[in-house]
């Protein structure tokens, strides 16, 4: 499985895009996913309702798939390094996928609409982690595969990311320019 | 003829003591009149000049006209007032810069500010361009090219990173400096009239005084200066007195003569002469000077 | 201190205690309004500075120094004397 994403173009997004009209009325979402497939697809769906979906989609990929690895199947960040660095991440995420603590395990995502305030609820069934540290990652310098997701997204596209302890909960609000 | 010779020997003998009298008071008279007519013609003149050079400085303080122009006191007031509003006028502009320096220190801060933000930036492009380089590993040769651009934009990164850093340690001794150029200004700004005001109020005072001072002075000089006149005024009419000893000597010398010569006819005639010539000096005064 | 009050094209500044150097800052905001007359209420205050003195000269200034736009109102005391003796009361109207 490739780790690169897909990339939507932006006229993809356009046709999906409901319209403020739709926004104003709409008030609750609830998606649910499992695999990484799924998470681009409920990705998609979100950034649609959101004013820069291809920036967001990248965020919301990363916060789905930080659920699904790191959450529900519990990759942490070291072991997730050392998979990295001996090609063998994905063959351990297909094999934790069949496991029984975790096959019935999803992510559920809950989107609340009060325009033009947009909160985006990421819940995996994990036990949650050190969520303040990751935020507050800023080292440029060393080579370690991973650990910036969290970082970067904060830093890029959502502002204002937090979690919930014990960190099983990312938020992420947006708000609509008028 | 001759019972009246003794007796006219007599008569002759005590009159010319008494002529003797007479002569040595008119001549104490007449001393003692001139000294007094020189002192008190002295003082008067004195007392002219006193006060001439009295109102010469008086003036000289005062100044003329109801502004007082030209006077001392009209000058340190005019000072006084120059240098109040040179001082307000520093002041305007001391409160001007000091707006100006509070401005410039804002902008300073939102330069320092707008750095800050840019050094973040700088951090999150590092931090991007490492997870891209890393990618780049993962694919292999297909991502050299991306590799180096990501190592590219790392640099750049960097570089940008350490300008901000170095144009707010800049700003940061440009910010102290503007600190104490605000705090010299906001002294200059702020100065205390009160010491101005206290100097204004006492040379007002000052004058007050000196005005009452001279006011009685001028008065008292001014008595002083009658007295004089009335003094001299008085000797005028003293020196009928001497005429009146003149006349008196003259008239015992003529019955001398009469008891010398038994002329008494001739002689009665410049008696009565004398006392018209009396009167007409009793009626008019004399005018000495 | 300064109290403020914009009515009928009159702005109304009434300053109480000292009217110092510590009221440069929000001097100034108020010089960006454009009424058509100022009036500075002296009634509550009993000390000026030069800067107090230099404050009404940006204040003048403001009004291209129309004299008649601008009303001193309740000087008393030291402020009073301060402001006589620096002639202020020729380039100000005073109530």
């Amino acid at each position: 499985m490739a780790y690169t994403q897909r990339i939507p173009s932006l006229t993809a997004h356009g046709r999906r895009a409901p319209g403020a009209a739709v926004l104003r009325v709409l008030r609750r979402i609830e998606l649910e996913c499992q695999t990484r497939a799924q998470a681009e697809d409920v990705a998609d769906e979100i950034a649609a309702l959101l004013p820069d979906p291809i920036k967001s989609r990248l965020g919301l990929v990363e916060l789905l798939l930080n659920a699904i690895e790191h959450g529900n199947l519990e990759i942490g960040r070291e072991l997730k390094s050392r998979l990295l660095r001996e090609h063998r991440l994905d063959d351990e995420i297909l094999a934790r996928y069949e496991a029984e603590d975790y096959r019935a395990r999803r992510v559920r995502i809950v989107v609340s609409v009060a325009y033009p305030l947009v909160e985006i609820e990421i819940r995996d069934e994990g036990s949650g982690f050190d969520w303040r540290a990751a935020l507050a990652r800023n080292d440029d310098s060393n080579d370690a595969p991973n650990g910036r997701g969290i970082a970067i997204v904060s830093r890029t596209c959502f502002p204002g990311l937090e979690y919930r302890d014990p960190g099983n909960v990312a938020i992420v609000r947006v708000a609509w320019p008028r | 003829m001759h019972e009246h010779g003794a007796l006219a020997a007599w008569i002759d003998s005590a009159l010319t003591r008494v002529l003797a009298d007479l002569t040595r008071a008119r001549a104490i008279l007449a001393d003692a009149m001139t000294r007094l007519f020189a002192t008190f013609s002295t003082l008067r003149d004195q007392l002219a000049e006193e006060r001439r050079l009295y109102e010469i400085t008086l003036q000289q303080v005062n100044g003329s006209g109801e502004g007082g122009e030209g006077g001392l006191v009209s000058v340190l007031r005019e000072v006084l007032s120059r240098f109040v509003q040179d001082m307000v006028q520093i002041s305007a502009s001391s409160v001007k810069i000091m707006l100006e320096v509070e401005a410039l220190r804002g902008h300073t801060d939102n330069v320092a500010q707008r750095g800050k933000q840019i050094e973040q930036i700088a951090i999150t492009t590092r931090m991007l361009s490492l997870n891209a380089r890393i990618e780049a590993q993962r694919i292999g040769s297909a991502g050299a090219v991306f590799r180096v651009v990501a190592d590219e934009i790392k640099g750049l990164a960097h570089q940008s990173g350490e300008l901000s850093k170095t144009i707010r340690d800049a700003l940061a001794t440009q910010s102290q400096s503007l600190a104490k150029a605000s705090t010299a200004v906001s002294k200059l700004a702020s100065a205390d009239l009160d010491h101005a005001v206290a100097s204004h109020r006492h040379l007002d005072l000052t004058i007050a005084k000196l005005a009452e001072m001279s006011a009685s002075s001028l008065a008292i000089l001014a008595r002083i200066q009658a007295e004089a006149d009335s003094a001299i005024q008085a000797l005028q009419f003293e020196d009928m007195l001497t005429q009146l000893l003149h006349a008196i000597t003259d008239k015992l010398q003529v019955v001398q003569t009469a008891c010398r010569t038994g002329k008494i006819d001739e002689l009665d005639a410049r008696i009565q002469r004398d006392a018209v010539s009396q009167h007409s000096l009793g009626a008019g005064g004399v005018e000495l000077f | 201190m300064i109290q403020v009050a914009d009515l009928n094209d009159t702005v109304t500044i009434q300053i109480s205690g000292r009217f110092d150097f510590r009221l440069i800052k929000d001097f100034q905001q108020l010089l960006s309004k454009s009424p058509r007359t100022w009036v500075v209420d002296f009634t509550g205050v009993d000390y000026v500075d030069s800067s107090a003195l230099g404050m009404l000269l940006l204040l003048r200034e403001r009004v291209h120094g129309d004299a008649q736009r601008v009303l001193l109102r309740g000087l008393h005391g030291q402020p009073r004397d301060v402001l006589v003796m620096a002639k202020f009361d020729r380039m100000f109207k005073v109530e």
